[in-house]
């Protein structure tokens, strides 16, 4: 039960995360509120980007003002699973006699940086899968328990594609958002050419812990949700179904598949942590149709003729959304990627 | 905090406005577009359809269409309306509140309290009246045509002349039949004879056909005269057969006389009969515009449909007025005239003078033309004045009379 004293907190709390973030970060605003909506809503971020953008930078920050535990993965093609969840070792026990002892990786941690991850190969990568989406790890048929919260904030080089292996479809369902890190502009790049030569480090300080931040999660999903725009958040992702019973006309042309239940599932997730934000107590279309591009961008699979007609994924649901049309004025896409 | 009821209680009667305005343009458009589908349809068809009886339709059907457009289509639902005030920016606060009315949760009434603030900063003047566009321009097109077709002359129908004709033969035609069928019922005879000559003037009727020529039609009228005659000369012989049964009783002596009676009410009516077949006959060929001969049906001769038949010359030294009744025409016994033509003893009044009469002289073998056209022009405004015709047919002949002057 939501309670005054949560609502509060939730404010207060939202107010300085920013507030901090914004010492590290400079632009990349809607970055930076997918990557902090997504926390609160519990759920995995694909940072995309070039490199020396700030992903890494950004990740680190986040650590920071969440004050959570934060584990850096570099993936390379000879990076093994167990490099990855931990493996069992032989030691000695003072007797003298060998046993087996689980020695965690760098996955047990509250945020895990994946870095670069579409360079592990697959079986890396799926080592990620069990612990992205339920928060534990199997070795040697023992589970062992991730702490909450738990995220994987992966990244990856859009540019570098010779050696790398794209992320299979199951582990991309896995991820909330897919944000794309774009080039800072003039003022910007000055500003973060000033700040980091005073310092390369990370000025951000703690503005939540992971008790607030659990908190948090919880008061935002009392938000409510009016049928209307719950219906609207289901027809909109049934929409991107080619074959499906409510496709769209752009999705039946330029894709091969749609987005999974999970997508449903994300929109509200994240839409009821954006209302909250906003100050709002109702989910509302402009808070769906500016999610559905962070959500639904990595969920679809474009078809042939829309890589031969140079047609983005952001494109085509730019279009589906106008096709559905809930609202007289248009949308507002505040997490659309920019080309 | 009952204000936020208020506002959008006049919200809803805005979009009602809204609504209403949309269905009348509908509406207004689909009365023009009626109103112009009867002038246009009175065109093409070259009828007269009045402008009031148009606005009319046009009103009604406008008028309809508008209340179903409303009712069916347009008529905003409470969630619409709700809808269209979230549209102005208040990202479906109120659908929310709305259907959160009956919780009692913090976060629901957070969500109400922050409804109803943002709602009281809304003024009704936000909302804009949404206006279809196409019904405006429908309706500005369909007034456009339809004062065309008030106020812009059309040419007149060239008439086909041959259409017209029969059209005026067949109004001869059914007028004739109307007289015929008024006489014998108006007569006086036995009711088996009316029943009789009634069958003979339905086998006229039915006989003809728009597609007759005028020479089919004067034919057919004249063999239907032949027939008149034909039955009259069979009534005659059956009176004839009667008397010949006299045998001197007083019972037979009155049923002689009341045959005889009844077969002077016979002739008399056959007679007028005839009078309007010939009548016709000479109407019809005025309309056409041939000749027929003076003597007409009352001759007793029928005609065929191919040819014209001549008027016929008395043989050379026979005076017309000595010769013997033609076929079929036997003078009723008891009733022949008199060595100097006067009629017979019983005669007199109505059915006296029933002879032909000559109007030429056959030893000179020629006729002067003020002598047929007196008697012509005296022959047609009897007809004129025995019976009742059409103003147009009146104008006609007497037209036609006056030109042949």
């Amino acid at each position: 039960m939501v309670t005054e004293e949560m609502l509060q907190v939730f404010k207060e709390k939202c107010e300085g995360i920013y507030k901090e973030l914004g010492k590290d970060m400079i632009g990349q605003k809607e970055v930076v509120e997918g990557c902090v909506i997504a926390m609160i809503a519990g759920g995995n971020v694909l940072l995309e980007g070039v490199p020396g953008v700030g992903k890494t930078r950004l990740v680190r920050s986040l650590g920071k003002v969440f004050d959570l535990p934060f584990s850096r993965i570099q993936f390379t093609p000879d990076l093994m699973p167990a490099d990855v969840t931990g493996t069992n070792i032989i030691e000695k026990d003072k007797d003298g006699n060998s046993k087996f002892r689980f020695q965690p990786g760098p996955v047990f941690t509250n945020i895990l940086l994946a870095d670069e991850i579409n360079r592990a190969t697959p079986k890396t990568q799926s080592a990620l899968l069990e612990a992205m989406q339920e928060h534990t790890v199997t070795v040697m048929g023992e589970s062992y328990k991730l702490e909450e919260p738990f995220f994987v904030l992966a990244t990856q080089n859009p540019i570098e594609q010779d050696g790398t292996y794209p992320l299979p479809e199951a582990q991309m369902d896995r991820f909330m958002f897919k944000l794309v890190i774009t080039y800072p502009d003039m003022e910007e790049l000055l500003e973060i050419v000033n700040i980091t030569q005073k310092t390369m480090e990370e000025i951000a300080e703690a503005a939540c812990n992971a008790k607030e931040l659990l908190l948090m999660r919880e008061t935002a999903k009392e938000i409510p949700v009016a049928e209307d725009v719950m219906k609207y958040t289901m027809k909109l992702v049934m929409a991107t179904q080619p074959s499906g019973e409510y496709a769209s006309e752009t999705s039946a042309k330029y894709l091969r598949y749609g987005a999974s239940p999970r997508a449903a599932q994300a929109l509200i997730t994240t839409a009821k942590v954006k209302a909250l934000m906003n100050g709002r107590y109702n989910v509302s279309y402009d808070d769906i149709n500016s999610l559905a591009y962070p959500v639904l961008r990595h969920r679809i699979k474009l078809n042939f003729e829309a890589v031969t007609g140079k047609i983005t994924a952001d494109k085509v649901i730019e279009d589906i959304i106008a096709e559905l049309n809930p609202k007289q004025g248009g949308v507002l896409p505040l997490l659309k990627h920019k080309k | 905090m009952k204000d936020y009821k208020k506002k959008i209680h006049k919200f809803r009667r805005k979009i009602r406005l809204e609504a209403g305005l949309r269905a009348g343009s509908i509406g207004v458009s689909a009365g023009l577009a009626v109103m112009a589908a009867l002038l246009l349809y009175g065109r093409l068809s070259y009828q007269t359809i009045m402008l009031s009886k148009a606005a009319v339709a046009a009103v009604v059907a406008g008028l309809l269409i508008a209340l179903l457009c409303y009712v069916i289509r347009f008529r905003p639902k409470k969630k619409e309306v709700l809808a269209r005030i979230d549209s102005l920016g208040l990202q479906e606060r109120i659908i929310t509140m709305e259907e959160l009315k009956q919780s009692d949760t913090l976060i629901a009434k957070k969500q109400r309290q922050d409804a109803k603030t943002q709602l009281e900063k809304l003024e009704t003047s936000a909302l804009g009246i949404r206006f279809y566009i196409w019904p405006v321009v429908c309706s500005v097109f369909l007034a456009i045509i339809v004062s065309v077709l008030i106020f812009v002359p059309f040419p007149e129908k060239e008439e086909d002349p041959l259409a017209v004709q029969n059209a005026k033969e067949m109004a001869i035609v059914d007028e004739l039949i109307t007289a015929l069928t008024e006489t014998v019922a108006k007569s006086d005879i036995m009711e088996n004879v009316k029943s009789d000559l009634q069958e003979i003037v339905d086998a006229l009727a039915i006989n003809f056909t728009p597609e007759d020529s005028t020479l089919t039609r004067t034919a057919k009228i004249a063999t239907a005269s032949k027939r008149l005659d034909m039955y009259e000369g069979e009534k005659q012989n059956e009176l004839t057969l009667l008397k010949q049964q006299l045998d001197g009783s007083e019972e037979m002596k009155l049923q002689v006389t009341e045959a005889t009676e009844e077969q002077f009410k016979l002739s008399h009516v056959i007679k007028k009969m005839k009078d309007l077949m010939g009548t016709s006959i000479e109407v019809l060929n005025m309309v056409e515009g041939t000749f027929w001969a003076p003597g007409g049906p009352s001759s007793g001769t029928s005609y065929d449909v191919e040819e014209l038949p001549m008027e016929e010359e008395p043989p050379e030294g026979e005076n017309p007025e000595e010769q013997e009744p033609g076929e079929g025409e036997q003078p009723l016994e008891g009733m022949e005239p008199g060595e100097n033509g006067e009629p017979q003893e019983g005669m007199e009044g109505e059915f006296a003078g029933m002879g032909s009469e000559t109007i030429f002289d056959p030893e000179q073998g020629e006729v002067s033309y003020g002598s047929v056209y007196e008697e012509y022009y005296q022959a047609i405004l009897k007809a004129l004045t025995e019976r009742e015709y059409s103003e147009e047919i009146r104008e006609m002949i007497e037209d036609y009379a006056n030109s042949l002057e």
